[in-house]
């Protein structure tokens, strides 16, 4: 599994690529917690998920996932997903999370429908 | 070992409904639209390969009972209400009314698991011998199946049943002999506790992991599931949700999903994954939609590997 994250004005655009299984879960988990720490300045209002690298996730990476999107309510910030591939969709349908994670087509509807701001930093960088 | 699936549901029994039934008549009716039958054989033949399972069949709605053949006496797990079914059919069974032995390993004591008893009539037949076992505290066991009998919740009186009742304390983590089969338990994650059951004889072996919520969220004891489901020809497994439910609106509930149950299949190298305890407010067409679903969540993930994919319904028999 691989993992990035840039910041586009009050969100964060995280990459994965690969799989998360219960082999690759901890080190999601570890790539993923400093953007959920609320005491991290560097923690924007927003995350957006960019999964068109992932090639599929076991439950135990949307447990992870959940746990996120959890932690972000609680915090009163926003996470959502985008760009999953016909296998990833397959497996959000399977296991309903597509009624319980924003998902959206691609990067660029995710940030016009969470921050203007951010498209507009995304598509001028 | 031949497993009987005796009751399949969760939470509480329940019926096909009107509405059910009639969608199904409907279904067949369509499907049979412009054919003729010759005779019985040709019809049946239809139903078995025209008709898809939720319309020719259907899963049941008793609660939780299986039963355990390939040991001299019989040998069941939990008392839902499929129980009072295997009790009818043992007493319709033809011959001498010999006395006869039962055994029952129970997971808890919720109500789905026990509330069968007060209608399994070999209960009340005088020679007859009952062996109840658990990791349980058997003292709580003997009390909870007492009071379902005591007034006012059922007329007869625990005291006024006729067989032998002797409740056997099992210790968890232990290999015991009963009824030729070698048996251990492994406590789960449950309101008020639960067990699962391993069951060995003659190379072969059935789990039985009923009402327990798997989160995964520490390797540790996700491992212990694992070891204790591994290399097992049948696991029956508690799939009463989907994820998205297991982790928000169902959390710490007790009950698992039936994506965990591939996952956990399949790192423990299980040959059959049998979901199990279906929720009460599914009909036939939805638990086959997420049978198939699963089904379709097991080819991505599974790299390759074999894993049987099933769900249990009241009279199924598995032979492994």
């Amino acid at each position: 599994m691989e993992f990035s994250a840039k910041q586009f004005d009050d969100v964060t655009l995280i990459h994965i690529a690969g799989r998360i299984d219960h082999k690759t879960v901890k080190d999601f988990e570890t790539a993923l917690m400093p953007f959920l720490e609320a005491d991290n300045p560097a923690i924007t209002k927003k995350i957006i998920i960019n999964f068109e690298k992932l090639d599929f996730l076991t439950s135990a990476g949307l447990r992870m996932l959940m746990i996120a999107a959890k932690t972000c309510g609680r915090q009163g910030r926003g996470i959502a997903v985008a760009s999953l591939q016909p296998i990833v969709e397959e497996i959000f349908t399977i296991s309903r999370f597509d009624l319980v994670i924003n998902v959206f087509p691609s990067v660029r509807e995710a940030l016009q429908k969470l921050s203007p701001a951010a498209l507009a930093d995304y598509e001028g960088a | 070992m031949r497993i009987r699936f005796w009751g399949t549901r969760g939470s509480i029994p329940v019926t096909a409904g009107a509405e059910n039934i009639r969608a199904k008549i409907k279904r067949a009716l369509r499907a049979a639209d412009g054919k003729r039958f010759a005779n019985e054989t040709q019809l049946d033949k239809f139903i078995d390969n025209k008709l898809d399972f939720p319309t020719r069949h259907g899963f049941g709605g008793d609660s939780a009972c299986i039963q355990i053949e390939g040991g001299p006496d019989y040998l069941l797990c939990d008392m839902g209400s499929g129980l009072r079914r295997f009790g009818r059919q043992v007493m319709q069974q033809p011959g001498p009314h010999l006395p006869r032995m039962y055994h029952f390993l129970m997971s808890h004591v919720h109500w789905d698991h026990i509330q069968g008893f007060p209608f399994f009539p070999p209960a009340y037949v005088p020679g007859n011998t009952i062996h109840i076992y658990s990791c349980l505290d058997t003292g709580m066991l003997a009390a909870a199946l007492q009071q379902q009998h005591a007034s006012p919740f059922f007329p007869v009186d625990w005291n006024e049943l006729g067989a032998d009742i002797i409740f056997n304390q099992l210790q968890p983590d232990r290999w015991h002999d009963i009824n030729g089969f070698r048996i251990k338990g492994m406590l789960q994650s449950h309101h008020g506790d639960s067990y699962s059951y391993r069951f060995e004889k003659d190379d072969k072996c059935l789990v039985y992991a009923t009402d327990a919520e798997h989160k995964q969220a520490r390797e540790r004891e996700t491992g212990a599931v694992i070891a204790f489901f591994e290399d097992a020809d049948l696991v029956i497994f508690d799939a009463m949700y989907s994820l998205a439910e297991m982790v928000t609106v169902r959390e710490d509930w007790g009950h698992s999903s039936n994506i965990v149950g591939v996952d956990l299949c399949l790192r423990a190298n299980v040959k059959h994954y049998c979901m199990f305890h279906h929720d009460p407010s599914y009909n036939d067409e939805t638990l086959y939609k997420i049978l198939l679903e699963t089904r379709r969540y097991g080819e991505i993930v599974s790299d390759g590997r074999n894993l049987k994919i099933s769900a249990a319904y009241d009279d199924m028999v598995v032979d492994i």
